[in-house]
């Protein structure tokens, strides 16, 4: 991807920024929002968020991938959320164009903890991947094992993510993946910069493929997060050139008020 | 199904998120009542509710000071009230989350930062119903919201009218930070007259009164009361009397939080109190002060002099009272039935009498 066109999508994502108020959804570090490492909390009780985003990579020789998400997550008891995603992508390799709906997944995600003094926040999420539609769509069912543990340092919160994806060959086989990634606010602004290293290592014994990440995100309104960030797939650098994407993306929490059950007030004693 | 949750647990407790009790201490977090009329303050009257943010920087900026410095931690907390100040006239575009201010504090004592935030929650949507006008039976939305918060009853502030007492007699750390740190405890208790300052101009029905009034508000607030700063904490009923009549419960919930934030400046600033106990000591008082407790627990009497807060005003000292219509005034209310002329105030232990009238210590 040129510099101009990220420093392009950059602006335009600027000029939509509102002089709005505050939420601490800015810090969530949610999954490819715009880093691969994701935090060790989940959504609050009753909290839905939807959110959407797109990953732009071009590589040397004018190859070219573009991957969509676009997910729904629910809190639906304390400490569990629920999530259904969409990933669709388009792609042209040796300049043949493939696109389609890559897979559809659904996740629980389970946080064990709050950090503690010494130790940190401990998570774990199970996702199930089903068959896609169009030629980059998965074969086959997929599954994933991950756990997550989150700490902070004063301000900076670091992650660690660590998984097991099930897959048949005809979808890449079975990998191993980690990745360990940081969150810092930037003073009182409600914006937070991100950062990670991810890999995702063959079971069968194939090449390591290895992403670092920059981002940022941004509190537009009180529910509204703008993320953005740049990707390098640092084992295709080829002479010295880096391979880079940019990442986008636009979430936003809400309450369903019909779906919350509220007691009767309870007359509670004042004396 | 239970042989993963045991095998999750047994993962928690490795983990280590836990008490100085054991116990591991979940997020538990819940998200707002989901409602048409939240954030209206904000998006109306964008000055009034950015007011706040600098209280709330205040609050827990003071917490983690105290916890990384020190109890005595002079030249911090000078540093501080000039960064309070400054934030004061010049307060962020949002809300600063509570655990970017103090990320160490909330470590030792998540419960309690939880139970303020959750109690910040009620405040705001409170601020909310009174702001919008498309809300029609406010009561009966104010209720509700207030149902909604107490059902989280572990987070939720107790609804009885405690008064002053924990601060004064909840433990031997009572008055320390105020002794200490004067001035940045006036601010505080400045920002419990804006709250309550704020609700009573939001009871104003006609919006262009209630526009002025809350103008008139921020000014008294940034040009006298910031200046002339309280010399004891304001109960919420004695500054919004429509409002606490209104939602009498609120008022002590809010009087409730409000000491339960002196509470925690004293136990961080006091000396005698190791930091590696004072999360237990934290903990200690925010079960005291909870919703769910509040049935069992009976609130310390107050202090005789000369250690009571002799700055308190008549109104300070009255008790809830129930009028015979049914309706409830909360403590505080200039309507309210005083304290000592009923007979509320409790005796002192006969023993203490005895000895000081011997002139023995």
């Amino acid at each position: 991807m040129t510099g101009s066109a990220v420093l392009r999508i950059a602006v335009l994502s600027l000029g939509i920024m509102a002089p709005l108020e505050a939420q601490e959804d800015f810090r969530a570090a949610d999954a490819d929002r715009p880093i691969r490492v994701e935090d060790a909390y989940p959504l609050k009780l009753y909290e839905w968020e939807w959110q959407t985003g797109g990953r732009a990579e071009v590589a040397k020789g004018g190859d070219y991938l573009f991957s969509e998400l676009l997910e729904l997550k629910v809190g639906v008891a304390r400490n569990w959320q629920l999530g259904l995603e969409l990933h669709g992508s388009q792609e042209r390799m040796a300049e043949l164009w493939r696109n389609g709906l890559e897979e559809f997944g659904t996740h629980v995600f389970y946080n064990l903890n709050q950090e503690g003094r010494r130790t940190p926040a401990l998570a774990l999420r199970a996702d199930i991947f089903t068959p896609g539609i169009g030629d980059v769509g998965r074969e086959d069912i997929g599954a994933r094992w991950r756990v997550i543990l989150t700490r902070s340092y004063s301000r900076l919160r670091v992650h660690f993510n660590g998984s097991y994806d099930w897959a048949t060959d005809a979808d890449g086989g079975d990998l191993w993946s980690a990745g360990l990634g940081f969150d810092y606010p930037i003073g009182l602004f409600s914006k937070a910069v991100l950062g990670d290293v991810y890999s995702e290592i063959p079971v069968d014994g194939g090449d390591a493929r290895v992403w670092a990440e920059f981002g940022t995100r941004f509190q537009l309104t009180n529910s509204s997060v703008l993320d953005l960030g740049l990707t390098s797939r640092l084992d295709q650098w080829e002479d010295g050139s880096p391979n880079i994407g940019i990442v986008i993306g636009l979430s936003r929490v809400f309450g369903i008020a019909g779906l919350v059950k509220i007691p009767p007030y309870p007359n509670p004693r004042i004396d | 199904m239970k042989k993963w949750l045991n095998l999750l647990a047994v993962l928690g407790l490795c983990s280590g998120g836990q008490t100085a009790d054991g116990q591991i201490v979940q997020r538990n977090a819940q998200f707002r009542l989901a409602a048409d009329y939240n954030f209206e303050f904000y998006n109306e009257y964008p000055e009034a509710a950015r007011s706040f943010y600098a209280a709330h920087f205040a609050h827990f900026s003071v917490y983690e000071a105290l916890l990384n410095e020190g109890p005595d931690a002079v030249n911090e907390m000078q540093r501080l009230e000039e960064q309070i100040r400054y934030y004061v006239a010049n307060p962020p575009r949002l809300e600063p989350p509570a655990d970017i201010i103090a990320p160490n504090w909330s470590k030792i004592a998540y419960q309690t930062g939880q139970a303020m935030d959750w109690t910040h929650m009620l405040h705001s949507q409170l601020y909310d119903i009174l702001a919008d006008d498309r809300v029609d039976d406010k009561k009966a939305a104010g209720e509700r919201a207030i149902s909604y918060y107490l059902a989280n009853s572990g987070a939720a502030f107790s609804t009885r009218g405690y008064g002053h007492a924990f601060m004064l007699g909840g433990g031997s750390w009572a008055g320390t930070f105020a002794r200490k740190y004067p001035a940045i405890n006036g601010i505080l208790w400045a920002y419990h007259w804006h709250h309550a300052s704020v609700y009573e101009s939001l009871m104003e029905p006609d919006l262009a009164a209630r526009r002025q009034t809350l103008e008139r508000v921020i000014r008294v607030f940034e040009d006298s009361v910031l200046t002339n700063l309280p010399a004891y904490m304001p109960l919420t009923a004695q500054f919004a009397p429509r409002f606490a009549e209104l939602w009498p419960a609120a008022a002590h919930i809010f009087d409730n939080l409000h000491m339960m934030h002196d509470v925690v400046n004293d136990i961080m600033a006091d000396a005698r109190i190791p930091a590696a106990a004072k999360d237990r000591e934290i903990e200690r008082m925010l079960q005291q002060m909870l919703y769910a407790n509040q049935e069992w627990v009976i609130p310390p009497p107050p202090p005789l002099p000369p250690d009571a807060n002799m700055h308190m005003p008549m109104e300070a000292m009255t008790v809830p009272t129930q009028l015979p219509s049914g309706q409830w005034l909360p403590q505080g209310h200039p309507e309210a039935r005083m304290q000592v002329m009923e007979g509320e105030m409790p005796m002192p232990p006969l023993d203490n009498n005895e000895g000081n009238e011997e002139g023995e210590p």
